[in-house]
Formats: C-alpha cells, sequence, structure tokens
C-alpha cells in the first residue's frame, strides 16, 4: 500500500535547500530573457477542456487544442520552433490545469541539446493541478549530442485528487558512424508537493562522473546505465494506484524483459515511478504505451487516444 | 587530532556492532548477487564503490553535512526539512522503510544514551505525528553537532560504516572469506576519504542525485522471488 500523505503545518524552508539554486537562477532568468516561454492555462466548458490562456514567446508555441477521442480531454502539441537547445538557452513552461480540466500534452518531436559547456541549457516547468483534474504529458526524448549539458527542473503542485502522468527519455545524439555521442551531463529534477507538501523530490544525473577521484574504474558498470543508452521515467500520481494495481502493471511487463530493464516502485502517495533503461526510444515507449493504457484504464475506464505526429 | 573521549564517542557509534539494524539492508547488492552480476571480491568492490560514490555522496553525505552544519546553528527546523527531503528523495520504497526503520531504531537508542539531549525527543516525537520520517543520516548529523565531534572526521567515520556494513552482508551472501572482506575495505579507505572531503564541497544543488541502475536494483529487490535481506 502507499504510505499516508503526510499532513503537516510544520514544514520549513531552509535557506539555500528551498527553492534550489537552478530553480531560482531559471525563475530569475524567466523575468529577463528566455529563448522560449509557454504558459497554458486548461478549464473544463461542459464536457470539454478548452484551453482559457495561451500565452508564448520566442521558440516555444503549442498547437490548438484537439479532440482525439469523445472524453472531453484536450490535447495539446507542443512546438520548438529552433533547431535545439545550445549554451545558455532557457526555456520556461507554465501549465494551469483548473478543476476538473483534462490535458494531454506531447512535444511534436524531439528536444535536441548541443554543445553547451559555456552554460547548460536550461527547461523549468511549472505545473498546477487543481482538484479532479489530469495531465498526461506523454514525452518525446531530449537527445543530448556531444558536449552537452542540460538541466530540467519540473514543479509540481497538486491537489490530492488531481492525476499526473509524467514521462521524461534522455537519450545520447548519434555519430554518423552510427556511435553514441558523449554528453556531458544531463540532470533532470522532479519536485511534487501535494496541498503544499513536498512529497516527491525525484533528481537524476546521467553522465560520466564529475569527479576524478570518485570516477568508478569501471565506468560503464554497476550503478550507471548498465550498458543500456537510453534512459525513460514515467511518474503516476492518482488516488487509483494501489499496490494491485502496481502488481498488475508489473505482471504486463514482463514480456519486455528481455530487451530492456525495469524498475517500478510504489510512492509516499498513491502511485508509481517506472524506470527503465533500454537500447533504444520505441523500446522505452513500448513499456510506457502498456503502463499508460493500464493507468486510463484503472483512472478513466476508456484507453487513451492514439497520439498522430508528423 | 580527537581526544580520546570523542575518538571512543566515535569508535562506539560507528562499530559494526552498534544496533543501527545495518546488517538487514543491501541496499540493492542482493538484486545484483542474484542477477549474477556481483559474485566475487572484485564485482563487490565494484558495487560497493558505485554506491560510495552515488547514494552515499549525493544523499547521506549532503544530508549528515547539512544537518551538521544547522545543527550546529541552532537552526532545528532545518534539520527536520533535511529529513522531509532524505524521504522525499528516496524512490525504491524498500530503501525508504529501511532508512526509516534504521533512522527510528538509532533515534530511540540516542535517546536512551543521552536523556539530556531534547532533540531525541522532539525527533521522535514528530516522526509519530507523522510530520518527520527518520533517517540514520540525520541522527548522526544530529549526535556528531551536538558532542562537537568535527564534521569531516565524523562524516569520514559515517561513511566507513556504511561501507563496513555492505561490504560485511557481500561476505556473508556471496559469500566471501573474512580476510578477503578486510582487504577490500582497506583499498577502499582513500576513496571513502575522497567521498567525504567531496562530500563537503558539493552544494544543495546536487543533493539526492541518482544513479539509474541502482536506483533500478533497489527497485528491483521488492520483486524478488527469495530475499535475505529487508532491501
Amino acid at each position: 500500500m502507499g504510505e499516508t500523505t503526510r499532513v503537516s503545518d510544520r514544514a520549513v524552508t531552509p535557506p539555500g535547500v528551498w527553492p534550489d539554486a537552478w530553480a531560482a537562477a531559471a525563475a530569475h532568468a524567466a523575468d529577463r530573457s528566455c529563448a522560449g516561454r509557454l504558459a497554458l492555462t486548461f478549464v473544463r466548458s461542459g464536457r470539454r477542456t478548452v484551453a482559457a490562456k495561451v500565452y508564448s514567446e520566442g521558440v516555444l508555441k503549442a498547437s490548438p487544442p484537439l479532440y482525439l477521442a469523445d472524453d472531453g480531454a484536450a490535447t495539446c502539441y507542443l512546438i520548438h520552433l529552433g533547431g535545439g537547445g545550445v549554451a545558455g538557452d532557457m526555456y520556461h513552461t507554465r501549465l494551469e490545469l483548473q478543476a476538473g480540466a483534462r490535458a494531454v500534452l506531447t512535444p511534436q518531436s524531439a528536444t535536441k541539446v548541443f554543445r553547451s559547456q559555456r552554460a547548460p541549457v536550461v527547461q523549468t516547468t511549472h505545473v498546477h493541478l487543481a482538484a479532479e483534474s489530469s495531465l498526461d504529458l506523454w514525452a518525446e526524448p531530449v537527445i543530448a549530442y556531444e558536449g552537452a549539458r542540460y538541466r530540467q527542473v519540473t514543479e509540481v503542485d497538486m491537489d490530492p485528487r488531481a492525476t499526473l502522468l509524467w514521462t521524461d527519455i534522455f537519450t545520447p545524439g548519434w555519430a554518423p558512424d552510427g556511435r553514441p555521442y558523449a554528453y556531458d551531463e544531463i540532470r533532470a529534477k522532479l519536485v511534487v508537493r501535494m496541498a503544499g507538501e513536498l512529497v516527491l523530490y525525484d533528481h537524476v544525473r546521467l553522465g560520466p562522473p564529475p569527479e576524478p577521484a570518485l570516477a568508478s574504474p569501471w565506468p560503464h558498470g554497476i550503478g550507471q546505465l548498465e550498458g543500456y543508452s537510453h534512459y525513460g521515467s514515467m511518474l503516476v500520481i492518482d488516488p487509483y494506484m494501489d499496490e494491485t494495481f502496481r502488481d498488475r502493471l508489473w505482471e504486463a511487463l514482463a514480456p519486455y524483459a528481455a530487451h530492456v530493464r525495469v524498475g517500478l516502485a510504489a510512492l509516499r502517495v498513491p502511485g508509481f515511478a517506472l524506470r527503465v533503461l533500454a537500447p533504444s526510444t520505441p523500446a522505452i515507449a513500448a513499456v510506457f504505451q502498456v503502463a499508460r493504457a493500464l493507468v486510463y484504464e484503472a483512472v478513466f475506464g476508456s484507453p487513451p487516444a492514439p497520439l498522430r505526429k508528423l | 587530532m580527537l581526544h580520546e573521549p570523542r575518538l571512543l564517542l566515535l569508535l562506539q557509534w560507528f562499530d559494526a556492532s552498534f544496533p543501527t539494524g545495518a546488517y538487514t539492508q543491501s541496499f540493492g547488492l542482493e538484486t545484483y548477487i542474484q542477477e549474477g552480476v556481483v559474485r566475487d571480491g572484485g564485482t563487490l568492490a565494484e558495487f560497493v564503490c558505485a554506491y560510495l560514490s552515488g547514494p552515499l555522496l549525493y544523499t547521506d553525505a549532503i544530508a549528515l553535512r547539512s544537518v551538521y552544519e544547522w545543527t550546529s546553528a541552532g537552526e532545528t527546523e532545518h534539520v527536520f526539512a533535511v529529513d522531509n527531503l532524505l524521504a522525499a528523495q528516496c524512490l525504491p520504497s524498500e530503501v525508504r522503510e529501511g532508512a526509516r526503520r534504521m533512522g527510528e531504531r538509532l533515534l530511540r537508542l540516542m535517546g536512551d544514551l543521552f536523556p539530556e539531549q531534547v532533540v531525541w525527543v522532539e525527533y521522535r516525537t514528530r516522526i509519530r505525528e507523522h510530520a518527520a520520517y527518520g533517517h540514520p543520516a540525520v541522527v548522526y548529523g544530529l549526535a556528531l553537532a551536538q558532542v562537537g565531534i568535527p564534521l569531516r572526521q565524523g562524516l569520514t567515520a559515517y561513511l566507513f560504516a556504511c561501507v563496513n556494513a555492505l561490504v560485511q552482508n557481500g561476505v556473508r551472501a556471496i559469500p566471501l572469506g573474512q580476510t578477503e572482506g578486510q582487504r577490500l575495505l582497506m583499498r577502499l579507505h582513500s576513496r571513502i576519504m575522497a567521498c567525504a572531503e567531496r562530500a563537503l564541497a558539493l552544494d544543495w544543488d546536487d543533493f539526492g542525485a541518482v544513479s539509474p541502475g541502482m536506483e533500478l536494483a533497489q527497485m528491483r529487490h521488492e520483486r524478488l522471488d527469495v530475499r535475505i535481506f529487508m532491501s
């Protein structure tokens, strides 16, 4: 069973702990110039969810909502007009779902991150989910090329009755001769607060160890990507995600065991984290599709509409 | 140099027989042993190095250091914020639960050994009221700061105790000879010191950075058929 959500009014914010330096830096940059900025507000209008406010600036845009099934959910494609991120680029996205709104968001294509040793490419996202709202963010891979540094900070503030389905895929770019490029570092933080209480602080770091003295003599061995090149993470928070559901999901994933390495964990609130190490993006997407279909069945009682992409 | 009374405290707290329950936790090692990845001294060393420069450095060491610094500065509220962050950061549920059990056990023990220190009662009360979770790095950070053991030495001893417990668990589970275990431990001395040094230079930004393979092995542990460890 998921552990009980802790309710406390005592939680404090130590200086330097919270908000952390990246988020603060990104917020600061967001006040000034930004390579791209996007803000979307979804509201429930009758049976449908509509985009009540759309603001975009720079290279980030969103498609008008599409209704791919008759469940009223708004599907928007997130569009990056540039060719990819370069050193120092900041992107900021704000997503707000008001009570009862349902949105499916997905990038139209992969995000490319190029050489960025001078300053990392930073993507920050703030998400606010009101009661009975649901956000399904279906990822396209972030592809990190040679010398790339990428940092992603996602902060979610959600009502305990909201549903969050969030995915991330990180992959190396490939050289013309087929060898994987060596990116410098990918770091992603996903922070979830429920009714103001910190419930998840997920921080993953990919790339060669930053300190030579501590570098493992076995850089491709235990603990890191363990021979795989691609990393995927799916996080689902919803009151229906209990132990029975996780057992069912684990069984459904058994057929994929030969190609990918999968880990599944219960969160402190009803929900799960699913991690995948794989040799390719389609291998991760296949696992995520199985999980997403089961989540939809349990939460909405209907399958997800296929996402059409160019 | 530590004066003898503090040196003895350090030896006692971080002795393998100090009842923390560490011998019941493998922190993912058992997954690797069952999968045949860790099978001898060399592969055990590989796991322990990865654990040391991964979770121990980025999570335990940064947390212990912060707790120590904030305790010394009288900022007890911040100490409990670290406790909360540790529980939110750890996704593999068995590891989270393992740290909580070890933390609570240590907390009771410290409360019995140092009844004049009020923080132990306060920490336990918060856990009972679900306002705190429990983690050995927080308890040790508090304890070290309260008796005034220098941070570098305390942190080094903490890391040594964690590594020692893992090596001993590996020696029992693989199994290996006692001498081989001790030889491995000695080879890790310089790495433990480098790790403590590095932890003093890292920042909150680095807190909780997870090594993906390690975390996955910890998650997979709860799905193993036969388990001798709790994580």
